[in-house]
């Protein structure tokens, strides 16, 4: 099963991309609220 | 519970994941048979379980908004669609990221790497309908037929090792007469599982927040131009 392979390279890989994947989603997700918060005083104000 | 309370739960949630990431990473022991490069199942199995958990939450808010027509159930159905695409998308990556090592490939048309290739391009079906329909009924119907069809494919993945014998291993977690897994290794992976299927449902939530701001902000300015 691949034993000769080395397998760091691998496993930093996979949960690089995992911490991108989950860490970068929510860090967009909490940019867009507040931009939204700021629109929607705005809007409010008219 | 209010939303700040909701939110901070999440926020812990997220830092649990990273301190589960560290023990699968260099507490955990290796593998007897796959040495090291195991460590990937503790992403790549609660990927899976979150974005198939979310297929079925498609289906629950699909089917409510078919009964009920509420315009609430289009942004959770988008939110829920999205998170589960991002899931999907992951678990296919550090799938491929395991095999090469293990089996020699990155990708192979086996029956489960197909059957969640096609969840993946069902969730980014759905997110093209709904992206080009207007808001309203229609929309609501539309895709709400197509999250129902999702949900179908879930037990299909689940079932695809047994049906057909390819290269994918069979189950080892639930499986007729006990898992096959060291206890250690088992139960670090079911909280694993419960720890990220529930951090996908708080991004599923916080999105579906935004879009509903969205929509908010859209309608006040669309009522003060008397449209």
């Amino acid at each position: 099963m691949g034993m000769n392979t080395d397998p760091w390279p691998y496993i930093a890989s996979a949960y690089g991309l995992g911490f991108l994947a989950i860490y970068g989603i929510y860090a967009l997700l909490m940019l867009q609220s507040k931009k939204l918060k700021k629109l929607k005083i705005i809007a409010e104000k008219g | 519970m209010n939303f700040s309370i909701w939110n901070g739960l999440g926020r812990l949630l997220l830092v649990a994941v990273l301190y589960l990431w560290y023990q699968s990473i260099f507490v955990l022991p290796p593998d007897i048979h796959q040495g090291e490069v195991y460590r990937i199942i503790y992403l790549h199995v609660p990927a899976a379980f979150a974005s198939f958990a979310l297929a079925f939450g498609l289906l629950g808010t699909s089917l409510y908004g078919l009964a009920t027509k509420s315009p609430g159930s289009e942004f959770a159905s988008k939110a829920v669609a999205e998170i589960g695409f991002l899931f999907t998308l992951l678990t296919l990556v550090t799938g491929s990221i395991w095999g090469k090592p293990t089996w020699g490939v990155w990708w192979t048309w086996d029956a489960r790497l197909t059957t969640t290739f096609i969840l993946a391009v069902l969730y980014a079906g759905y997110l093209l309908l709904w992206s080009s329909l207007p808001p309203g009924l229609g929309r609501i119907k539309s895709t709400g037929i197509l999250g129902i069809l999702i949900a179908v494919d879930v037990p299909i993945i689940y079932k695809s090792v047994t049906w057909w014998r390819t290269l994918h291993q069979p189950p080892s977690m639930m499986r007729e007469g006990g898992s096959t897994m060291a206890p250690e290794i088992l139960s670090h992976l079911i909280v694993s599982i419960v720890a990220l299927t529930l951090v996908s449902l708080y991004l599923v939530w916080r999105r579906a927040d935004n879009l509903k701001t969205e929509w908010m902000i859209e309608v006040k300015t669309l009522n003060q131009l008397g449209a």
